[in-house]
């Protein structure tokens, strides 16, 4: 497991090279996703249980998440609406007490089994949303690659696509205020340098072509989307215009 | 035992993608019965995982009445309400009707409707795996596939092994992300269909993804006429109604 985890990491050609031959790609791969998914959900199932572990703390958090957002909106506005802003001050307090009221309200099993419950979730479901989102690149990128010549199969790119959730490691680190997100986008980018790497493997591509391969269709799809956009735009103008 | 667990192997062979669990199927004697055991109890497993699941939920949740009415109340004390109601005197009766309407909306699946589930689930997962099978064994033959059906629906029974992933249901909140589980389950489920229909009837990369996704493409497509020929006949209608009324 490690050593596909670092060989993914360090874009190594010959763990590459030797998970494509393995008949068990698939299998290897979901253990990565597993590994890599169980890892960053226990961390941020943790985190989110220290910063909600009473009702007065989970309110504190929201309170401050709120603020924090408001005042980014107030500040980037050229012209904030001042209406919007009274009537959000005038509600601010009611509406937190509602929180504590919600959050506080009885329930058939004690607070702690319901967060213990939350914590596990988090820990369970960071491995489907990692899955999911792989599944769907590799589709895709699959699809791509068999159409601009590609030979390799199904299982083999499957199981060299998982290759991609290793960086996402970091995003165990991602309640780390200030460099979160940052770590985020830098596992993004490493993920996607993986996927491009993992295509060329698989379909026995150049790099350039395992390029287009990865990026043909989002990018169709985006200039489509703007064009739509730029179409829908053209045909309010004219309807207004009228 | 020893053979529920030989159904397990199949099952995770179906989620792993292992193409010799696929072959195995496709040269077994027995293979749709397997097949069909196999639907019965990967759909039975995950619904009575969901059931142990919103079992969970609904004792680690407050009366939903309960919530109802402190919302209610709550929103009624704050200074908005207030301030709305006086400028806008119908306000009051609309809140009170928007609140009635979705208070009786709920996203959060009751044990009950989960119990109900576990009854019908293995009957419709059985109907979904006969009727893909049929489509699928119908268009791979059109593409020059030569398997018989009782291998297509034994091999197909194998890519239902993706279902296995909703398992995870049986933590309680599981799936943070809405949709996810769906997706993940969906595509494995077309990917192993994909690999099943390679398999039994030894097609050719692009054949095999024609006959597994011609039939879904089909009726996608079936279903964006129906809704426009429905969306035209009802605006025809309107403006019937409202022509009539214009004379």
């Amino acid at each position: 497991m490690m050593e596909l985890f670092n060989g993914a990491l360090t874009l190594n050609q010959n763990v590459m090279r030797g998970l494509r031959e393995a008949p068990d790609a698939v299998r290897r791969g979901f253990m990565l996703i597993l590994f890599v998914g169980l890892l960053v959900g226990t961390a941020n199932g943790v985190s989110t249980l220290i910063q909600t572990a009473t009702p007065a703390q989970a309110i504190q958090t929201a309170r401050e998440q709120f603020d924090q957002q408001f005042k980014q909106v107030v500040l980037t506005s050229n012209n904030p609406d001042q209406t919007l802003i009274r009537l959000i001050n005038a509600n601010e307090a009611p509406f937190f007490t509602l929180f504590e009221m919600l959050l506080t309200l009885p329930t058939p099993l004690p607070r702690p089994v319901g967060q213990g419950f939350q914590l596990l979730a988090t820990v369970v479901s960071t491995p489907i949303s990692y899955l999911a989102g792989m599944l769907l690149t590799v589709a895709v990128i699959h699809l791509t690659a068999r159409q601009l010549g590609g030979q390799g199969h199904l299982q083999q790119m499957v199981g060299l696509g998982s290759l991609a959730v290793a960086p996402h490691a970091l995003d165990a680190l991602a309640f780390i205020p200030g460099i979160g997100s940052t770590l985020g986008l830098v596992a993004w980018v490493w993920g996607l340098t993986i996927l491009i790497a993992a295509t060329a493997v698989v379909h026995r591509f150049d790099s350039l072509r395992a390029t287009l391969a990865v990026f043909l269709y989002p990018l169709l799809l985006s200039m489509l989307g703007l064009l739509a956009c730029c179409v829908l735009f053209a045909a309010l103008m004219a309807v207004t215009g009228r | 035992m020893a053979a529920l667990m030989t159904l397990l192997r199949l099952g995770l062979g179906g989620l792993f993608l292992d193409q010799r669990a696929f072959q195995a199927q496709r040269d077994a004697p027995g293979g749709v019965a397997r097949g069909a055991a196999l639907v019965t109890l990967v759909s039975l497993l995950v619904t009575v995982a969901a059931l142990l699941g919103n079992l969970g939920e609904s004792l680690t949740q407050p009366d939903p009445r309960l919530v109802s009415a402190t919302i209610h109340q709550s929103l009624k004390a704050m200074p908005w309400y207030a301030e709305t109601t006086a400028s806008l005197p119908t306000f009051a009766a609309d809140f009170e009707q928007v609140f009635t309407r979705l208070n009786s909306f709920s996203l959060t699946p009751s044990p009950q409707s989960s119990l109900l589930g576990v009854v019908t689930a293995p009957f419709l997962a059985l109907l979904g795996w006969l009727l893909t099978g049929t489509v699928v064994h119908g268009l791979a033959r059109a593409f020059g596939g030569s398997a018989r059906f009782g291998q297509t629906l034994a091999c197909t029974a194998v890519a239902s092994g993706a279902s296995l992933l909703g398992l995870v249901q049986i933590v309680p909140y599981a799936e943070m992300l809405p949709g996810t589980l769906f997706l993940a389950s969906a595509l494995l489920a077309l990917f192993g269909t994909y690999v099943a229909v390679r398999e039994a009837h030894g097609l050719s990369p692009w054949r095999s993804f024609w006959a597994v996704t011609l039939g879904p493409l089909l009726l996608t497509l079936l279903l964006l006429v129906l809704y426009c020929c429905f969306a035209f006949m009802l605006v025809s209608a309107l403006r019937s109604v409202g022509g009539g009324s214009g004379r």
